[in-house]
C-alpha cells in the first residue's frame, strides 16, 4: 500500500508539474496574443482615415472660402496639399497591405486617386489656382463624399469585426487558462491531500513503533526482573540446600571413617561421593545465581601474579598427570607481577579453565600464559591464555560456550561430568571484573581460552603475605601430619598407617602443594612426611622453601620418605633442612620410630643404620641381567605385606590394591614416554617412582625390575624390554594381591 | 499673450544640421536631418517648461522641456537626403532617435513625432 501511495504521489506530482507547464504556455500565448491585439489595434488606422475624411471637409471649406472671398486661394492650395499628404498615408504600403481587396478601400482609393491626378493636371495648367479651377474643384468635392463615407463605414465595420474576433480569441484563452488553473488547483489539492495523508500515516506508524518499543521495553524489564527474581530464588534455595547438605556430608564422613562392615562402608562412600558432586553443582548454581542477581561483592587486595598461578597449577597438577598431561605456566616478559584486585575470583576463573583443559585433554599439554598491559597509570589489564591440546570445541558451539547449562553436546556431560555452569560463571566473573572471556578452538587439535580482568597496580615492593599463626608445636598427643607424595598408593598407605595412631593427616601431591599447605596451615603442621622425587617441585626444594617461611611455619618438622638409598643422600636431606629420613619401602616400625624421634626432638636418625630393621630389601640384581632373570624374584614381598596387614585395615588395603594396576600401567607409560623422548633422566626418574611405590605395596618383582630400569636408564633398548616385562607382571601381581586380601594372615 | 515670432525656413536651414538614423512605423529605416529642436527653441529666445507643437491640420502634441532635453529630437527637414515635401509629411517633422531609446518605441512617443508642423507655442 505504501508503494502504491508513493507512486500515486509521484503521478500526481507529475500531473501538477504538467498542468503548471500547460497553464504557463497558455499564459504566454495569451500575453503575446494580447500584445498582438494591442499592437495590431486598428484605432490608429481609423484615426488616419478620419483625418483623411476631415481633410476632405477642410479642403471643401477652403475652396468655398476661396470662391466666396473669405479665404485665399493659397490657403485652399495648402489644404489641398495636406489632403494629398493624408491620402498618400492611407494609400501607403502598410494600409494597402491591410485593406487591399476590400471594396470600400479600393473604391475610395480609386476615386480619390483619380481626383488628385485630375486636380494636379489642372494645377499644372494654372498653378495660381484661378477662380475657374476653384469652381471646378468645388464642383467635384461632393462626389468624393460618398467613397470617403463608404470608406469610413467600411473601416469601422472592419475594426468592429476585428475587435469581436480578438475578443473571442482572448475569451477562449481566458477560458483555457481558467480551466487549466482549475485543473491545477484540483491536482494541487489532491496532491496536498495525499501528502497530508502520507504524513499522517507515517506519524501514525512512528507512534505505533514508539508504543511497540515502549511495550517491548516494559516486557524486557519485566523479563529481566523475573530473571533476577529467579536468580535470587536460585541463590537462596542453593544456599538453603548447602546447609543441610553440609550436615549430610559431615555425617557421611563420620560413617565412612567408622569401622563398618565392607558393604555399608562402600555404600556410605558412594553416598559421600554423590553428596560431594551435589555440593559442587549447588555451589556452581549459587555462584551463578549470585552473579546474575548482582549479589557478588568483589574484594580487593594486593597479590602477586605467581600466587594464583602456583595455586592452580599445584592443585591441578596431579589430575593433569593422571591424564598424562604436561601442565605449565609462563609469565610474559614485562608483566607486572604485583597487582591489586580480586585474586580469589581470578583464581576461580583460572581454576575453572585449567580444570576444563585438564579434563578434556589426554596425553597432551596444557599451558597457561600470563601477561599484562597498562592502558593508564591506574589500571592494569591482566590477560590469561589457557591453551590445551585436547579434544577441541566444534565451531558452531563456540558461540554458546559461555551460556548457562551448555556443553558441546549431551554426551560431554555423560563422559566428563560437570554442570555446564563453569564457563557461564567465568564469563560473569570476568565481566564483573571489567574484562571478558573468549575462546578459539580446533576440533581434535585443542582450545585456547583467553580471559582478561582489570586490576590496579599493586605496591612496587610486594612480598607474598603469609599468615602468622599463633599455634605452637605440640609435643604430645595426636599430631597434625602432612603427607606429601605424588603416588596415590603411597599417600593411602601412609595415611592409613598414621590414622592408626590417631594422627590427623592431610595430603599434598607435590612439593609445591606442600609448601602452600604448610604456609597456610593454622595451626601449623607438627610434621611433614616428604617424598623426594616429585613433579613440579621435589622434596628438597620444598623443604628449603618451608625453611624460608617465617617462624613458626619455617620450623615445621620434615621427614624425608624416599627410595633413594644412595650414599650421601642422608647428608643432602639434612643439608636442605630435613629433620629425619625414612626409606621406602616404608616399614611401619621405622616410620613410627622416626616420628617419635622427631616429635620428641631427639637427635636425628643415625645415618649408618638406614635400612636397619624389617625384611631385607630386594637383593641388588647383577649388572644387565637377562629379562627372564626376574622370574627368580617372587611376585610379592610377603614380609612387607604382613606388615601392611598389621598396620592397615581391610578397607585401606582394598583401596591400595585397587589403585595398583592403574598406577603401575601409568608408571610404565611414563617410562615408555621417556624412552620415546630419549630422555635417560626422565627414564631414571620414572623408574625410581615405580620402584618406591611398588616396594611399598610389597610388589617385589615389579620393584626389582623398576630398580633395574633405573640403573640401566641410558640403555633404552634394555629399558623398553624391562618395561614390557613390568607390564607382563601387572596382572599376576594384582591377582596375587587379591589373594592376599582374601587370605588374611591368621593373627 | 506675447507676440508670436516668425521663423523662416532659411533660418532653420542655416542652423547646424544633425542627423538621426532610425526606424519609424511610417518609413521603415531612414535617415533624417535637421537642426536640434533645442537649437530652434534657442533661436526663438523663449523660456518655458512645456512646448506645444501644432500641425497644419491642427494636430497638436505637448512636450515637456525635460523630455526635449533628454531625447534631443530634431526638426527634420530632409529624409534620406531629400527635402521633405508637404505631401510627404513635410516640410518640418519632429523626429526622435527612436532606435537609441527603446522606451520611445511605442505609440505614445510615435504620436509625438508630429509632422507638417506650422506653429510652436512655448508655455511657462
Amino acid at each position: 500500500m505504501k508503494r502504491g501511495l508513493r507512486s500515486a504521489l509521484a503521478g500526481i506530482g507529475l500531473a501538477v508539474i504538467a498542468s503548471f507547464s500547460i497553464v504557463g504556455g497558455l499564459q504566454y500565448l495569451l500575453s503575446s496574443k494580447t500584445t498582438t491585439v494591442l499592437a495590431g489595434g486598428r484605432d490608429n488606422q481609423a484615426w488616419t482615415f478620419y483625418q483623411l475624411s476631415g481633410e476632405h471637409q477642410r479642403l471643401h471649406v477652403a475652396l468655398l472660402e476661396a470662391v466666396t472671398g473669405t479665404g485665399t486661394p493659397n490657403a485652399a492650395l495648402r489644404r489641398y496639399e495636406v489632403f494629398v499628404s493624408r491620402l498618400n498615408i492611407v494609400n501607403d504600403g502598410a494600409y494597402r497591405a491591410m485593406f487591399k481587396d476590400q471594396p470600400f478601400y479600393e473604391n475610395a482609393m480609386a476615386e480619390l486617386g483619380r481626383f488628385v491626378s485630375e486636380t494636379d493636371r489642372l494645377l499644372e495648367r494654372s498653378p495660381a489656382l484661378n477662380s475657374e479651377v476653384l469652381t471646378e474643384l468645388l464642383h467635384r468635392m461632393p462626389a468624393l463624399r460618398e467613397p470617403v463615407q463608404a470608406m469610413l463605414l467600411g473601416i469601422n465595420a472592419e475594426i468592429a469585426g476585428d475587435a469581436a474576433k480578438r475578443w473571442a480569441e482572448i475569451n477562449e484563452m481566458q477560458r483555457l487558462t481558467t480551466l487549466a488553473t482549475v485543473i491545477q488547483a484540483a491536482l494541487s489539492l489532491i496532491f496536498a491531500g495525499l501528502a497530508a495523508w502520507y504524513i499522517a500515516q507515517s506519524i501514525r506508524s512512528r507512534r505505533k513503533l514508539l508504543q511497540l518499543t515502549e511495550t517491548l521495553d516494559l516486557a524486557k524489564q519485566d523479563a529481566e526482573a523475573a530473571s533476577r527474581a529467579k536468580s535470587e530464588f536460585l541463590a537462596n534455595i542453593s544456599h538453603e540446600i548447602r546447609t543441610p547438605l553440609n550436615g549430610v556430608m559431615g555425617l557421611l564422613g563420620l560413617l565412612v571413617d567408622s569401622r563398618l562392615a565392607p558393604e555399608p562402608q562402600s555404600h556410605a562412600r558412594s553416598a559421600l561421593r554423590s553428596a560431594e558432586n551435589l555440593l559442587t553443582i549447588v555451589n556452581d548454581i549459587l555462584d551463578l545465581s549470585k552473579l546474575e542477581a548482582g549479589r557478588i561483592v568483589l574484594e580487593s587486595e594486593d597479590f602477586l601474579l605467581t600466587q594464583p598461578a602456583e595455586d592452580v597449577v599445584s592443585i591441578l597438577h596431579p589430575k593433569a598427570q593422571e591424564n598424562g598431561n604436561e601442565l605449565s605456566y609462563t609469565i610474559a616478559p614485562d608483566t607486572r607481577l604485583s597487582l591489586h584486585g580480586d585474586v580469589g575470583r581470578i583464581r576461580q576463573v583460572l581454576f575453572n579453565l585449567v580444570g576444563n583443559a585438564v579434563k578434556f585433554t589426554q596425553q597432551g599439554n596444557i599451558h597457561i600464559r600470563f601477561s599484562t598491559t597498562q592502558p593508564d597509570p591506574d589500571s592494569i589489564l591482566l590477560t590469561v591464555d589457557v591453551s590445551d591440546t585436547g579434544i577441541g570445541i566444534p565451531p558452531d558451539f563456540i558461540g554458546r560456550l559461555f551460556e548457562r547449562f551448555s556443553q558441546a553436546d549431551g554426551s560431554t556431560t555423560r563422559r566428563y561430568g560437570g554442570t555446564g555452569l563453569g564457563l557461564a560463571i567465568c564469563r560473569q566473573l570476568c565481566l564483573l571484573l571489567g574484562g571478558d572471556i573468549g575462546a578459539r578452538s580446533e576440533v581434535g587439535k585443542g582450545s585456547t581460552f583467553t580471559f582478561t580482568v582489570k586490576c590496579r597496580p599493586g605496591p612496587d615492593n610486594a612480598i607474598l603475605s603469609v599468615p602468622e599463626p599463633q599455634a605452637t608445636l605440640r609435643e604430645t598427643g595426636p599430631l597434625r601430619i602432612l603427607v606429601v607424595d605424588d603416588v596415590p598408593v603411597n599417600r593411602t598407605l601412609l595415611t592409613g598407617l598414621l590414622a592408626r595412631k590417631q594422627h590427623m593427616v592431610d595430603t599434598a601431591t607435590n612439593g609445591q602443594e606442600a609448601v602452600i599447605a604448610v604456609a597456610k596451615a593454622a595451626p601449623p603442621y607438627d610434621l611433614v612426611l616428604m617424598d623426594i622425587q616429585m613433579p613440579v617441585m621435589d622434596g628438597c626444594s620444598a623443604t628449603e622453601a618451608i625453611r624460608a617461611l617465617p617462624s613458626p611455619l619455617g620450623k615445621t618438622r620434615v621427614i624425608a620418605v624416599t627410595a633413594h638409598a644412595m650414599a650421601g643422600d642422608r647428608e643432602r636431606y639434612i643439608g636442605v633442612g630435613m629433620n629425619d629420613y625414612v626409606s621406602k619401602p616404608v616399614r611401619p616400625g621405622d616410620l613410627f620410630s622416626a616420628i617419635d624421634r622427631v616429635a620428641s626432638e631427639l637427635p636425628a636418625y643415625p645415618p649408618a643404620s638406614a635400612p636397619a630393621s624389617g625384611p631385607p630389601s630386594p637383593p641388588p640384581p647383577p649388572p644387565s641381567p637377562p629379562v627372564d632373570a626376574f622370574t627368580a624374584t617372587p611376585l610379592l614381598d610377603q614380609g612387607m605385606l604382613d606388615q601392611l596387614h598389621d598396620c592397615l585395615d581391610q578397607e585401606d588395603l582394598t583401596d591400595m590394591f585397587a589403585l595398583f594396576p592403574g598406577q603401575a600401567r601409568l608408571q610404565a607409560d611414563e617410562i615408555d614416554a621417556a624412552i620415546a623422548n630419549a630422555d635417560p633422566a626422565a627414564v631414571k626418574r620414572a623408574a625410581h617412582g615405580m620402584k618406591g611405590a611398588n616396594a611399598n605395596l610389597g610388589a617385589q618383582r615389579i620393584a626389582a625390575i623398576a630398580r633395574e630400569i633405573e640403573v640401566s636408564a641410558g640403555d633404552f633398548e634394555q629399558a623398553a624390554r624391562l618395561v614390557a616385562l613390568v607390564r607382563a607382571q601387572i596382572a599376576p601381581t594384582h591377582e596375587a594381591l587379591g589373594v592376599q586380601l582374601k587370605t588374611e594372615p591368621a593373627d | 499673450m506675447p507676440k508670436p515670432a516668425l521663423i523662416e525656413s532659411e533660418q532653420l536651414e542655416s542652423l547646424p544640421a544633425r542627423e538621426i538614423s532610425t526606424a519609424t512605423p511610417w518609413t521603415g529605416r531612414a535617415s533624417f536631418s535637421g537642426p536640434l529642436f533645442t537649437e530652434v527653441l534657442a533661436q526663438l529666445k523663449a523660456k518655458g517648461t512645456k512646448v506645444s507643437l501644432v500641425a497644419i491640420d491642427d494636430y497638436k502634441v505637448d512636450l515637456s522641456m525635460a523630455d526635449i532635453e533628454r531625447y534631443q529630437p530634431i526638426l527634420a527637414l530632409k529624409m534620406n537626403g531629400e527635402r521633405l515635401p508637404p505631401r510627404g509629411r513635410g516640410p518640418f517633422w519632429l523626429m526622435f532617435p527612436f532606435d537609441d531609446h527603446p522606451e520611445l518605441q511605442n505609440d505614445a512617443w510615435y504620436f509625438r513625432a508630429i509632422w507638417q508642423i506650422d506653429r510652436i507655442r512655448i508655455e511657462p
